[in-house]
């Protein structure tokens, strides 16, 4: 559990301290990544409510409207929780691109509810992160695997 | 039952009862202020753990200075010293012509401007979200920080401050979607609103018609209009002006004066009480961080 929650303290720290640019929409949603992972590879720790509990935090933490990125967060968890067989017998390169695809899933939710709420824009920008976080994923999983007792 | 192989078999009431309790709390949350203590407290928890985080990068910054190469210093320190005397020169003649501006407005028998008290504070983190441009600085309500007030930096407006804590506070910038500031342009002093784009380096004037004393590189100013930011602080400058055949606006885009994207020393602005119509306008005083 004290790895679970470090690393996820070290993924939001990461994100509250991230740049101020226009590249920001380049950066991989680290959180939700940290996230998945956990929900895939601990799915007795880590379900539902865990992630619904960081979406929270994530809602805390960026001013959005209480329960955004909770709902966002528990519908890509359930998603990456149908795959989890699956995605356990995926090489890197095809889990990358499970990756790429929730976080897609994630960030429709979250402009969707902005949206609804008139409290956001849609810009085709917000989905750039889909790219980078299929690169970060092979990175963020071997790290993470280091961490790990289970054998994949 | 045929055992799954491929796919897992999830909780679907458990996903149900959290999507619920999600769509629950985003009601609450937008009409009503239940949840407002709820999440300043949460707020506070966060922030002070973004500035103990932030700690660590002001220690990799001391020790960077700490272990910098003695000469380096003292051409810095050279640098500096020659940068305050070229500003305390200015402050000179700024004050000089203060002094002249409140004599002129008693013999027009307007009202003297009100004065400004500066305080200065750190950046501490920046929201996660690259569609809201907010940051979080490391002064609150234990210093007088106040919703609305206007935060600069050492080259212009930054924006304002929209939510506060006891030890922090939340402000938007000026380049977010949502914020809009009332600017003049210094010299002709016509009148516009600077809307932010959601590009740190880039404003827009809406509104603003083809026959408007507008050109580029005009210098665009905080008008004061509304009362929520002081008047004369430099908002940024008219990059592009664009006139599409059968509009009857033009399009003008602004580049912001302030570095929004880089700045991480900033400064709070504290309207002072007027000062009487013969006394001698004071410049506004620094306040030095603790």
């Amino acid at each position: 559990m004290l790895r679970i929650l470090l690393s996820l303290g070290i993924a939001l720290l990461l994100t509250a301290n991230g740049a101020r640019a226009d590249w920001q929409f380049f950066l991989p949603p680290l959180v939700l990544l940290v996230t998945l992972y956990w929900v895939l590879h601990g799915p007795l720790t880590c379900g539902l409510g865990f992630a619904f509990g960081v979406g929270l935090l994530v809602d805390l933490l960026g001013d959005a409207p209480l329960g955004q990125h909770a709902l966002a967060f528990c519908v890509t968890a359930h998603l990456a929780q149908l795959l989890e067989y699956r995605v356990r017998h995926f090489v890197l390169v095809h889990q990358a691109l499970m990756a790429g695809a929730l976080t897609l899933a994630y960030q429709l939710v979250v402009v969707a509810i902005g949206l609804v709420l008139d409290d956001g824009s849609l810009r085709l920008a917000q989905f750039n992160a889909v790219w980078s976080a299929m690169l970060a994923w092979p990175v963020l999983a071997l790290a993470l695997r280091g961490w790990h007792d289970r054998a994949w | 039952m045929p055992q799954r192989i491929f796919t897992r078999n999830v909780s679907a009431p458990r996903m149900l009862l959290l999507l619920a309790l999600a769509v629950g709390l985003m009601v609450i949350d937008q009409h009503t202020t239940w949840l407002a203590p709820a999440r300043a407290w949460m707020e506070d928890v966060g922030q002070e753990l973004a500035r103990m985080a932030g700690l660590v990068g002001r220690a990799a910054g001391w020790s960077r200075t700490q272990l910098a190469a003695p000469a380096t210093l003292a051409a810095e320190n050279q640098q500096l010293h020659a940068e305050i005397l070229v500003l305390k020169g200015q402050i000179q003649q700024l004050a000089a012509l203060s002094a002249e501006n409140t004599q002129l407005r008693a013999l027009l028998s307007a009202a003297p401007r009100p004065g400004q008290r500066l305080l200065m504070a750190q950046l501490i983190s920046v929201a996660p979200d690259p569609m809201r441009h907010l940051i979080h600085i490391d002064h609150g309500s234990s210093d007088g920080v106040f919703v609305g007030q206007a935060v600069i930096d050492a080259t212009g407006l930054m924006g304002q401050v929209i939510e506060v804590g006891e030890h922090h506070a939340e402000v938007l910038l000026i380049s977010d979607e949502r914020h809009a500031v009332p600017v003049a342009v210094a010299g002709s002093g016509v009148h516009a609103i600077a809307e932010g784009t959601g590009d740190y380096h880039r404003l827009r004037l809406r509104h603003v018609s083809p026959t408007l004393d507008v050109a580029m590189q005009d210098l665009l100013v905080t008008s004061g209009l509304g009362g929520r930011f002081p008047p004369g602080y430099p908002v940024g400058r008219i990059t592009a002006i664009a006139h599409e055949r059968g509009q009857a606006f033009v399009e003008v885009s602004v580049e912001p004066a302030a570095r929004l994207d880089r700045s991480r020393q900033l400064l709070l602005v504290f309207p002072d009480a007027p000062a009487a119509p013969n006394a001698p306008a004071a410049p506004a005083a620094a306040v030095p961080p603790e």
